[in-house]
């Protein structure tokens, strides 16, 4: 059982290290933008086609890793002019169905040009690695250790950085952010932008885990929102460990329980710890 | 003013009587008479057209049209044309069972055709009841034609009781004795296992585990870690399309397929078994139809030759322009549906709704042979379930290809009824 346990902890990270970034690039368009982008399981779909797109073109899936984010960080730039700057400062319910909107054409767009059948990208790296009297797939760890990277890389910028300092003193108070000469507008369109990005980069990953299809973003939107709302709008950090709590909470029960109970037990953690702390684990009061 | 009498006597009074009485029964009466001469006969279809059985949706939706276009092309039924009017279930429950609705009420269709979704198809069947209109249920969950089917619904193809047992036969001691069980939480994935246990314990086969994941599980790892690939010979996956690619390229990743199997309760509709990779050469499937123009039995070949052109689908099982894998092994299903509903319309004389009794007699017990509207071939509908019998088909995949392992003809598929649907009323 010792064995079992282990198991799912370790799956539990890495799984949860691919869920928390997707999971940052929604809590920082809430915490800054303050939408709720519904339409985020759908960047992360888009994401995931790119991927296939440019595995089947160029051959190797590695070149996916730069394109997907790119061509979703363009695709988020579009959205934002197009309709999430007119949603800014409107209430939670009116972004909500904007995004919701922004769902359907993306999902759909997916649909009638990629189609509406699963398909699948080779695993890049397969090989496995012996783990506790089994394998594990290497991959799986080169997704963790990636995403892993890339956290820290993206919090390393929100601290060091120009456009980083200006993020944070946006989402601090982005009246005074205007006065001191911050382009806050430019801020959000960035934000925006990088929370796309970051969920065509999940998508990238987890598409050769998982199998293309229109319909991917559905489940890992809900698992996103369960993973911020637990974090707390806002907070990247939270995000990671909530993220890594929930996927191995998730694990971990599922050695004992049904896999639907499983996922029950995830929702009645993030019930508990709202019930404990109504504003998250890391948010503000 | 108040007393004047208006005039009318008592003969002008029934005159205007019987000439209102006489326009009313052509206004509400005759109508549905003349309209059952020469209105259209209204199938509705209520397919998958979005969501995880879109594959199953779209050629359900082709072989219907195709089906109703053959059929207007020879005079309709008894000389009347049949009108096709299709809604999106969504693959969801709910969506399903309000366009479900809105095909009987609104759109007067006479007859149900689809969708595939078991779950759909076993909370359509107080509807159809209560509205008094034929469906012909495409999911293959065993409850649909047993404890939670009804006399308005009819199943023309096999269920996954047949898929089971015919599974069984082919696979004969490759089977193994031990196997463990991952299926959908839902209708048919439940089935599915209920039906491969029962196949396994008269044979002494032992399950080491029961597992149901919701639909669209993305991460089967958490669930692989309980299995130990020494003590399992065989993985059940009760998953479709999808969710099937994923459990098998990720038990494969694991290294749980290097002696176990993998065998699927359905095959993977529209997807092509390169998707699969490595881990396919470990997956088996049944399946209700043959996938390609070769493993057709010669004396059908010439009518499954007109089916696969009228819907659109080449030799090889894919769509003749795209390319694209088709559903060739279900997608006959709706097609041969429609075929149905003319045979019965033929036998009871059906007219409009209130015939409907006579449609569903006229349908029970009757059997077809193989031709254009039955290109699968022949098969019998039992009286007692409405179930159809037919030849079940079971798949491989071999170096890329859904490679045919056997046929199991219909003889060897047979189980009593556990419902007698004849005793309930019309």
């Amino acid at each position: 059982m010792m064995e079992l346990i282990i198991s799912q902890v370790v799956n539990g990270l890495v799984w949860g290290l691919i869920l928390a970034l997707i999971s940052i690039g929604l809590t920082l368009i809430y915490g800054q933008l303050e939408i709720v982008n519904v339409a985020h399981g759908a960047l992360y779909t888009v994401g995931a086609v790119v991927s296939y797109y440019a595995f089947a073109s160029m051959g190797g899936w590695v070149f996916s890793l730069i394109v997907s984010p790119v061509v979703l960080a363009l695709l988020g730039l579009i959205i934002y002019l197009t309709t999430i700057r007119f949603a800014l400062g409107k209430p939670p319910i009116v972004t909500v169905i904007i995004t919701y909107g922004i769902l359907f054409i993306l999902e759909q767009t997916v649909f009638l040009t990629y189609g509406g059948v699963p398909r699948s990208i080779p695993n890049p790296i397969p090989y496995n690695i012996p783990f506790i009297g089994g394998d594990y797939p290497l991959y799986r760890v080169f997704c963790a250790v990636f995403s892993a990277l890339v956290i820290f890389c993206l919090m390393g910028f929100l601290k060091w950085t120009r456009y980083g300092l200006w993020t944070r003193a946006t989402k601090q108070d982005y009246e005074t952010a205007m006065n001191m000469g911050i382009p806050v507008r430019r801020v959000y369109a960035f934000v925006f932008c990088l929370g796309s990005a970051l969920a065509g980069l999940g998508g990238a990953l987890a598409a050769p885990i998982s199998s293309v299809t229109f319909t991917m973003g559905h489940s890992i939107i809900i698992d996103a929102f369960i993973v911020v709302i637990m974090a707390g709008f806002g907070s990247v950090i939270g995000t990671l460990v909530a993220s890594l709590v929930i996927e191995v909470v998730i694990g971990v029960s599922a050695a004992f329980v049904n896999p639907v109970m499983a996922k029950v037990i995830g929702m009645a953690l993030m019930v508990v710890v709202l019930f404990i702390r109504p504003e998250g684990l890391f948010g503000e009061e | 003013m108040g007393n004047q009498k208006t005039g009318t006597t008592r003969r002008q009074f029934i005159k205007t009587g019987l000439l209102g009485a006489g326009a009313l029964s052509i206004g509400i009466g005759f109508p549905a008479i003349v309209r059952g001469k020469t209105d259209p006969i209204r199938i509705g279809g209520l397919m998958d057209m979005t969501g995880q059985l879109y594959a199953f949706g779209t050629w359900g939706h082709r072989s219907v049209e195709a089906a109703v276009k053959r059929l207007n092309a020879q005079g309709g039924i008894g000389g009347r044309e049949v009108a096709y009017v299709m809604e999106d279930s969504a693959t969801n429950v709910q969506t399903g069972l309000r366009k479900l609705r809105k095909l009987i009420e609104q759109d007067g269709c006479d007859f149900i055709v689809g969708p595939c979704n078991s779950g759909i198809n076993t909370a359509s069947a107080p509807i159809v009841e209560q509205f008094t209109t034929p469906s012909f249920a495409w999911g293959t969950a065993l409850s649909i034609t047993q404890d939670k089917g009804n006399r308005f619904v009819f199943r023309g193809i096999n269920n996954i009781r047949h898929g089971m047992v015919a599974l069984g036969k082919i696979m004969g001691s490759e089977l193994g004795k031990r196997y463990y069980c991952l299926g959908a939480d839902y209708e048919w994935g439940r089935s599915v296992i209920n039906e491969f246990r029962r196949v396994m314990d008269p044979i002494g086969g032992k399950m080491v585990g029961e597992e149901y994941s919701p639909v669209g599980t993305e991460d089967f790892v958490p669930y692989l870690n309980k299995i130990k690939a020494d003590d399992v010979d065989i993985l059940v996956g009760g998953y479709f399309t999808g969710d099937i690619l994923k459990l098998a390229r990720q038990a494969y990743e694991k290294g749980l397929l290097k002696k176990m199997q993998i065998v699927g309760g359905a095959m993977p509709t529209g997807i092509a078994p390169k998707e699969f990779g490595p881990a396919g050469n470990a997956v088996w499937f049944t399946s209700y139809g043959p996938q390609r123009m070769v493993d057709v039995p010669d004396p059908l070949k010439p009518f499954n030759k007109v089916y696969r052109d009228a819907i659109g689908l080449d030799d090889e099982g894919k769509d003749a322009k795209t390319g694209e894998e088709g559903s060739p092994s279900y997608s006959w299903t709706p097609w041969e549906h429609v075929f149905w509903i003319k045979r019965g319309i033929e036998k009871s004389g059906w007219k409009s709704k209130d015939d409907v009794g006579k449609f569903i007699q006229a349908l029970e017990g009757m059997k077809v042979e193989a031709g254009d509207g039955f290109p699968q071939g022949a098969k019998a509908l039992r009286a007692q379930d409405h179930q159809v019998f037919t030849d079940q088909y079971v798949y491989k995949i071999q170096d890329n290809q859904y490679q045919l392992k056997g046929i199991v003809p219909a003889k060897d598929l047979d189980y009593p009824s556990e419902v007698d649907y004849t005793k309930q009323k019309v």
